[in-house]
Formats: structure tokens, C-alpha cells, sequence
């Protein structure tokens, strides 16, 4: 429900404190965001200084109301944190759904030279007995949490090294979830190569929605997502973005593009899949990302050269974008506020993993709250018992009630409800503390990506926006 | 069981001394943790976890704040709340209220309490709540149960005959034997009301509808009369009756809400009575229908079920209330409805980010868990905010009730328990 106010006009009135100001080069106006409800205005420059440090009840009605709508003024009782604080704790402790992101292994068949997941532990896989274990954790685990949904996530590694485990742990878990009137909803993650006719028929009838990663076309993709030998992979890849294309699920193609190129040589990868007839397809998505080690959110936030790289890509995505949209690709990309792979993602809570219901199992029957931090021992919230038991770590609970509202340098940050205080797990590999306040380059990217938003999505208002 | 040693060493934390068995079973039992672990993390992140996400969404409607009794000890009656009731607007309103909500909470059952006032004095608005909202959720697969809280006087077959299709049960109140009753729970007129409730009462169990009934009383012989009266009507031989009871107060709210010396006094009189309540329900045979939380099984985080997300009161202004008893006192109103949907204000956010742990006095409190901070409306009464502990005659009577427990539960072991 939107935060609309029940006050009437003759209440007091005061200015948001999350209302956020940008300059417009060349013209009297400002770009007005609002942290909380999202909101953006075109303002002049006296009613910026009237809500910066004037008396907003001096306003006109009409303008006040208008500003009451969208959250930039509010009663002036209304404390604004408690509605931040409520929603994300909503959002943090309801478990509508559960979901498990497995890694049958850690080992892959590629050898992808940014790829950064660590070799000692390749050659494991998960035993017998800790694939019972994960079965009996899922149904266990979604019951306690009183999920209406349990989404399966085959992750890794390269899950279809072991299509076996793939196929027990998701037949298993969507039998048991249709007897028990629970929906299923199975994904998977591969790098394609391994998707042949008989994994496919083994796995897919378990599987929904599949993802599909490309470095571009064969030339470059050829370079980088490379086999042991150094061969490349991209035909691999196509052939199993042919078997998956005539199946009725979702296709999701995560497409890799280098920003320094100002051609953007990598969407030339978008002709390729034209020809192959994939443009048009019900249910395919497609999205762009700067070629990144997966588990990037963790070992690079905080590394210098990465946050630049991760700015100049916030300012050049849009053209990206417009270029993918110019070659008619728009209906298969969603770049809107709040949608994921747009500029802004509306979370209110810091990441999606960091709630209530998330658990990735890996092939120790180690159990981590978010996938890029498995194999980081540290940061299991517990290991698989007999019986897909879990006694929680005192990690988890630190993880789960850490209260960004309340942490120094959070709490009266005008950014905190778009941010909420960041990653803790990457803040912990910084500070060797959960609860650590280290915001670095947190903010700054926000701003990036507001303005940038604003840019590409109001241009003939803010295109000059600074 | 614990020996004066052991106690020593826990307390001291002395555990090098323990032994492995030892060690064993208080690791199982928590009384010993990893010195890892942080409690009141793991207190905070399970009262959220009850606050937030509730599998079920309740809604109390007040159809009306009138009523057709006069009854003695009546808080409504003192107040100064008028005899307002809802009109067809605000019916509607509730309406899609109660669905836009329901569909928000993505909730599996809708509980709605039909309350007051006396609701059967509008029984249309009732009625057409319970029709509305039961088709509309059952084509979404959502479970309904309705709870009518009635003084039973006007549940007259024609009401039935509109109502029961709903009715999941009827709550009905007698306050005592009939000779006490009749002085208590009074028409307008002086006249008593016993006899036309246990017409009532015998008009819905006919009609297979679950009727929980509370009997106030002053002492087990009240009980026992009242017992032996209902055994004597054939209600003891009824499938879907239950009851429970509760100290006759002349200030009738609840036990979170009262910190008064007459509330405080009542509660002590209830847990001392409380062994010899039970024995008369024993001999009298009623145990099987006794439906009332025991002593300790009351423990809940959160201190009051309606400080948690997806309650809702409805006053018949339309305006949405945490807390049953500041329905109508539009000083208190957390929100209020409008066409097709709600609007929440201040005291809504203040209400559910409350969290004790926050709160200096119940971070170190070892009755926190039992707790959960007291009633948030208490607190807001005496500070003026919601964010601050209300610990009433909390601590005083966690302790009894402990107490009582254990002599009840391990009568061999703990029968001299002080």
C-alpha cells in the first residue's frame, strides 16, 4: 500500500528527508527524487529552497497536495524511517516463497579466464547422502516457512556435470510440492554447453526457466568463455539455446558487453540469434552486463578500479540499451525502474538473498544465505543434518536482524531506503564485521544511478542532469 | 533436574567443572549456548519473523458501537462513544478493504470477527460482509472463517437463517450463575439476560455451529454453578461447545492493557483460584471442552496479536484501528478507509516498527521473551510513544505463572516450589 497520507490540508506540514536534489546544467531546474517512495519531479529553484529550508505550509494547496502525493512533503508528525523500517521488515521476514539455489558442484568444464571461482574445491561433487539430506531440507524447510511457492535453483559449477543429482533433487522436490498443493518453480543456470538432447530430457521437464550466458558474439565470446583445451564454446552455447528455444519456458540470455567499446561490438551477438529465429519468442529476456567475475558483488565491491568500470557502465548502459531496442529488441528487455536489470532495482533490503526463505546448499551440505558466498566458509549459516535438519549459525542471526535503520552512517543517510546499508557480507570480507558501517563507494554508485536514470528515461527534462 | 551445585555453577558460569553428560543435556535444553551465539539476536530475529509474516490476516469489524444491554462493568458503556453505525459506504469500503489487504498480505485465511457494539443490531452490514467476502476468496482459494462475538440476545432463527452458511463459531458471555448474571448482563430495562443467552446457545449448537462460551466468575463456585446449570440443559453431552473462563473484572479490558491496582488484584485472584477451577471442571467432567491457553503456552514474542502485521479493527466511521479497545477514539486511528482502498497513517509505521529489543529496559530484561515489550498502546498512553517498553504487572506475574506451571506440570517434583 502506497505511504499516502490520511492527514487533511489544515495539518502541518514539513519536506521529506529523503528527498534528494540534482542539478539540471543550463536550465533553473532540479531533479527532485525521493528515496522512499521513488518519486521524481521537475522543480524550479524557489520551491527547492521553500523545501530545503523554507515553510512548505506557506505553499500553495494545490502544490502542496500534489507534493503530499508523492511523498516529497508529509505530516509533520510522520516519522518517514518507521515506514522504511516497516516495509523492510516486511520484506525481510515474510517467506511467501522458499527457495534453494543447489550446487550440484563447484567444478566446471569451462575454463573462463574472469571466472573466479576457487579451484581446490572443483573435484567434489554432492554424495548421495547429502542429496537426500537437500531433499529433505527443501520440504522441511518450505513447510516451517509456510511458503505458497518453493523455487529450485540448479546453480554451480556447471550443474549438468551431474545431470543425475540435477534430475533426483528436482523430481523429488516437484512431486512432493504438487502433492502438497505447494507451486513449483525450477530454474537453472548453465553455461549451455552441456545441454544436449539427453541432459535436456533428463533435467528440463523440471525446469521452467533456463539461463544462458554469452560473451558476445562467437568472435569474442570465443576468447573468453573458453573450454580447458582453450577452445571456445560459443556453438555449444547456440545449440543449446536451439534445444531450449522450441520448449515452452522461459529463456533468459545474459549478454556480456564491454563499455569502453564505443561500437559495442558485443551486441552483434543479437544478429546471430535473429538468424537463428530466437527475436520474437514468447518468453525470452535478455539482459546486458559488463563482462564480471560472478561473484563480483563480493570479491570487488570494494576494489577501486571495479567501482570505476561499474560507473562508467551505470552511465553507458542506456545507449546499450537504446542501440538493443533500435535493432528491435525492446520487447525482451525490461530496463524500467524497479525492474531488475534496470538502472534502479527498488529493493528495500539490500539484496534479494538476504531474507528470510533464500538458502543456497553446496556440495558439502553447506548451507549460505546468498550463492556468491558459498565456498566462503565463513559466511555458512550451518550444514545439512541427517533428515535435511539446520541448526542456524550465530551468523544468520546476525545477518538477519541487522537493522539498517539503526546502524551508524546509515540511519539518517538520505539513500538508506534505496541502499540499506549495502552488502553486509562484502562489508564483512572489508571489515571482518557484519554489522560494520562501510558505505565506500556505495552511495556514489546510487547517485550514478539515479542520474543516469533520470538521463535516459526523461531526456527532454534531465538529459543534462549533474 | 537442577541441584543447588549446579545452580552455583550456572550461574557463575563455572562449566569447566561440568560434566561431558552434563554439558550434553544442558546444550540440548539451551540453557547453555555457544558463546557465539547472541540471544537476543536470535529473540529479535523470531519476533519479527511472528510480527511479519502472519499466515493468516485478521479483521474486526465493528458493525455498530451501539448496544441493546447496559451492562454494569461495560468499558464501551463508560466511554464516551457514541451509538454509531456503519453505514452502506462504508460497508463496501470495508469490503474491498478487507480483500485489497487479504490480497497484500497474500494471506491463506481471512479471519474476520464480527465485533462491537452488538453486531446483530446490524445484521445487514454482517451479512453482506460475509457473503461478499467469502465468494470473492473462494474463487481465489482463500480460506474464510468468521467469529461472531455476540451478547446473543438477538441471534433470533432469522439471523441464523441469514448468518450461519459463515458462522465458523459464536462467542457467547455469561457473567456467572444466573442469579449474578441478571444483575450484570442487563437490558436497558434492569432485566436480565441469562435465559435468552442459553436460548441462543441452544439455537446455534442445533445448528451444528461451534459456540465458545467464557463464563466471568468470582470463584470456583461460580464456576460450579454455572457448570452444573449447563450440564442440566445437555450442553455437557453437545459436540462444538467450548468454553473458558476468566475473574469477573469490574474494568474489562485485557490483561496487557491494565496496569491498575483493580486489574492487578483480579489477575492474582485468578492465579490463586486457578487449582481449584480446575478441579471443580474435573469433577464436573468438563475438561474436554475447556479451551483456554495454559499458564505458559501463552508465551508469544510479540506482546499483543493485534501489534502484528495483517490486523486490522474497522470502527463503524471507517476508520482502521490496531487495537480493539480504541475503536471509535479517532485520536487513536492508525489509518482510515476510502473507496477501494485504506490509507495508513503515522501510527500505523510507529506501531509496526516497534521492536523491545530496541528498548534499553527490555534489552536486559530476562522476561523479555515472555513478553515482548507490553502493550504498545499502554506504552503510547504513558510516553507518548509506541518505541518504549510497558511492563504493567508483566514482571510480577511471569514469575507466578512459572511457578504455577511447574507445581502443576511436575506435581512429584515441584509441588514446594517458591
Amino acid at each position: 500500500m502506497p505511504e499516502k497520507k490520511i492527514e487533511n490540508n489544515q495539518e502541518k506540514i514539513k519536506s521529506s528527508r529523503y528527498n534528494v536534489y540534482y542539478k539540471v546544467k543550463g536550465k533553473e531546474k532540479h531533479a527532485l527524487f525521493n528515496t522512499l517512495t521513488r518519486a521524481i519531479l521537475s522543480i524550479d529553484i524557489e520551491l527547492k529552497e521553500v523545501l530545503e529550508k523554507g515553510d512548505v505550509n506557506t505553499l500553495e494547496p494545490g502544490i502542496k497536495e500534489s507534493l503530499l502525493q508523492m511523498g516529497a512533503v508529509v505530516p509533520s508528525h510522520l516519522d518517514e524511517k518507521q515506514i522504511y523500517e516497516f516495509r523492510h521488515n516486511m520484506t525481510k521476514y515474510t517467506a511467501e516463497d522458499s527457495s534453494f539455489v543447489i550446487f550440484p558442484t563447484y567444478d566446471c568444464n569451462l575454463r573462463c579466464p574472469y571466472c573466479y571461482e576457487g579451484t581446490e574445491k572443483l573435484s567434489t561433487f554432492m554424495d548421495s547422502v547429502t542429496v537426500q539430506n537437500t531433499i529433505d531440507f527443501i520440504k522441511r524447510t518450505t513447510v516451517e516457512n509456510g511458503s505458497k511457492v518453493v523455487i529450485l535453483g540448479l546453480y554451480g559449477g556447471e550443474p549438468l556435470l551431474y545431470p543425475e543429482i540435477c534430475y533426483q533433487i528436482a523430481s523429488a522436490v516437484k512431486e512432493w510440492a504438487h502433492s502438497n498443493n505447494i507451486v513449483y518453480y525450477g530454474t537453472l543456470t548453465t553455461n549451455g554447453t552441456l545441454l544436449n538432447e539427453e541432459t535436456a530430457q533428463l533435467v528440463l521437464p523440471y525446469i521452467a526457466s533456463v539461463h544462458i550466458t554469452l560473451d558476445g558474439p562467437e568472435d569474442i565470446h570465443n576468447t573468453m568463455r573458453v573450454y580447458r583445451s582453450g577452445k571456445g564454446s560459443y556453438n555449444d552455447v547456440m545449440r543449446a539455446v536451439e534445444v531450449v528455444k522450441d520448449m515452452p519456458k522461459h529463456l533468459t540470455l545474459r549478454i556480456h558487453v564491454n563499455v569502453e567499446d564505443e561500437t559495442y561490438k558485443g551486441l552483434q551477438v543479437l544478429d546471430d540469434l535473429e538468424q537463428r529465429g530466437l527475436k520474437g519468442r514468447e518468453n525470452l529476456h535478455i539482459y546486458f552486463k559488463q563482462l564480471e567475475p560472478p561473484d563480483a558483488c563480493l570479491s570487488l565491491s570494494l576494489d577501486k578500479e571495479y567501482i570505476k568500470k561499474k560507473e562508467k557502465g551505470l552511465n553507458k548502459f542506456p545507449e546499450v540499451w537504446k542501440k538493443a531496442q533500435e535493432m528491435g529488441w525492446g520487447p525482451h528487455m525490461s530496463v524500467e525502474a524497479g525492474s531488475e536489470h534496470g538502472m534502479l532495482t527498488f529493493n528495500i533490503i539490500p539484496c534479494d538473498h538476504l531474507k528470510r526463505g533464500r538458502y543456497s546448499v553446496d556440495p558439502f551440505g553447506d548451507v549460505y544465505l546468498c550463492p556468491m558466498s558459498a565456498g566462503r566458509k565463513h559466511h555458512s549459516i550451518g550444514t545439512l543434518q541427517k533428515g535435511g535438519g539446520l541448526i542456524l549459525a550465530p551468523s544468520y542471526y546476525t545477518l538477519l536482524t541487522r537493522s539498517p535503520a539503526h546502524l551508524e552512517g546509515c540511519s539518517e543517510c538520505q539513500y538508506l531506503p534505496i541502499c540499506s546499508g549495502g552488502c553486509p557480507i562484502s562489508i564483512w570480507e572489508e571489515t571482518h564485521n557484519y554489522l560494520g558501517s562501510y558505505c565506500g563507494f556505495l552511495k556514489q554508485l546510487k547517485i550514478t544511478a539515479i542520474k543516469s536514470h533520470l538521463r535516459h528515461q526523461y531526456p527532454e527534462k534531465f538529459s543534462e542532469v549533474i | 533436574m537442577a541441584d543447588f551445585e549446579l545452580k552455583e555453577l550456572l550461574e557463575n558460569n563455572k562449566f569447566d567443572d561440568l560434566t561431558e553428560e552434563h554439558l550434553d543435556v544442558l546444550k540440548t535444553m539451551k540453557i547453555l549456548v555457544d558463546d557465539g551465539l547472541d540471544e537476543k539476536k536470535v529473540l529479535s530475529f523470531r519476533y519479527c519473523k511472528e510480527k511479519y509474516s502472519s499466515p493468516y490476516s485478521i479483521f474486526v469489524i465493528f458493525p455498530t458501537l451501539a448496544c441493546n444491554l447496559a451492562c454494569k462493568y461495560c468499558y464501551e458503556r463508560t466511554s464516551e462513544l457514541s451509538a454509531r453505525t456503519m453505514d452502506e459506504k462504508t460497508v463496501v469500503n470495508t469490503i474491498s478493504f478487507i480483500k485489497k489487504m487479504a490480497a497484500e498480505d497474500n494471506t491463506r485465511t481471512i479471519l474476520i470477527k464480527l465485533y462491537g457494539g452488538e453486531p446483530l443490531l446490524n445484521v445487514a452490514a454482517c451479512t453482506r460482509i460475509c457473503e461478499e467476502v467469502s465468494s470473492w476468496a473462494q474463487q481465489l482459494g482463500m480460506q474464510v472463517a468468521v467469529v461472531l462475538q455476540t451478547n446473543g440476545t438477538l441471534l433470533t432463527e432469522d439471523v441464523l437463517d441469514a448468518l450461519a452458511p459463515y458462522l465458523t463459531y459464536v462467542e457467547l458471555t455469561v457473567d456467572g450463575p444466573q442469579k449474578n448474571h441478571d444483575t450484570i448482563r442487563i437490558y436497558k430495562d434492569g432485566s436480565g439476560t441469562y435465559q435468552d443467552i442459553m436460548s441462543a446457545m441452544e439455537r446455534v449448537t442445533k445448528r451444528g455451529i461451534h459456540t465458545a462460551l467464557r463464563i466471568n466468575i468470582r470463584n470456583e463456585d461460580d464456576l460450579r454453578d454455572v457448570l452444573t446449570d449447563l450440564t442440566e440443559r445437555g450442553f455437557r453431552e453437545k459436540r462444538g461447545v467450548t468454553f473458558y473462563y476468566a475473574q469477573t473484572s469490574s474494568f474489562g479490558l485485557c490483561e496487557l492493557f491494565s496496569n491498575n491496582k483493580l486489574c492487578h488484584d483480579d489477575e492474582e485472584r485468578a492465579l490463586e483460584m486457578s487449582p481449584a477451577v480446575r478441579e471443580v471442571i474435573k469433577e464436573l467432567k468438563w475438561m474436554e471442552h475447556l479451551e483456554m491457553p495454559d499458564i505458559l503456552q501463552k508465551q508469544k514474542f510479540v506482546a499483543c496479536n493485534n501489534e502484528k502485521k495483517a490486523r486490522y479493527v474497522i470502527d463503524p466511521y471507517g476508520d482502521i484501528y490496531l487495537c480493539f479497545f480504541r475503536a471509535g477514539q479517532k485520536e487513536y486511528r492508525a489509518g482510515t478507509l476510502t473507496e477501494g482502498e485504506g490509507q495508513f497513517g503515522s501510527m500505523y509505521y510507529e506501531m509496526l516498527a516497534r521492536n523491545p529489543l530496541q528498548f534499553e529496559e527490555c534489552r536486559t530484561c530476562v522476561y523479555l521473551p515472555l513478553c515482548g515489550g507490553g502493550c504498545a498502546m499502554r506504552a503510547y498512553e504513558q510516553s507518548g510513544t509506541f518505541h518504549t517498553n510497558s511492563c504493567g504487572s508483566m514482571k510480577d506475574f511471569a514469575e507466578k505463572r512459572i511457578l504455577m506451571y511447574l507445581k502443576r506440570k511436575y506435581p512429584d517434583r515441584f509441588e514446594k516450589v517458591i
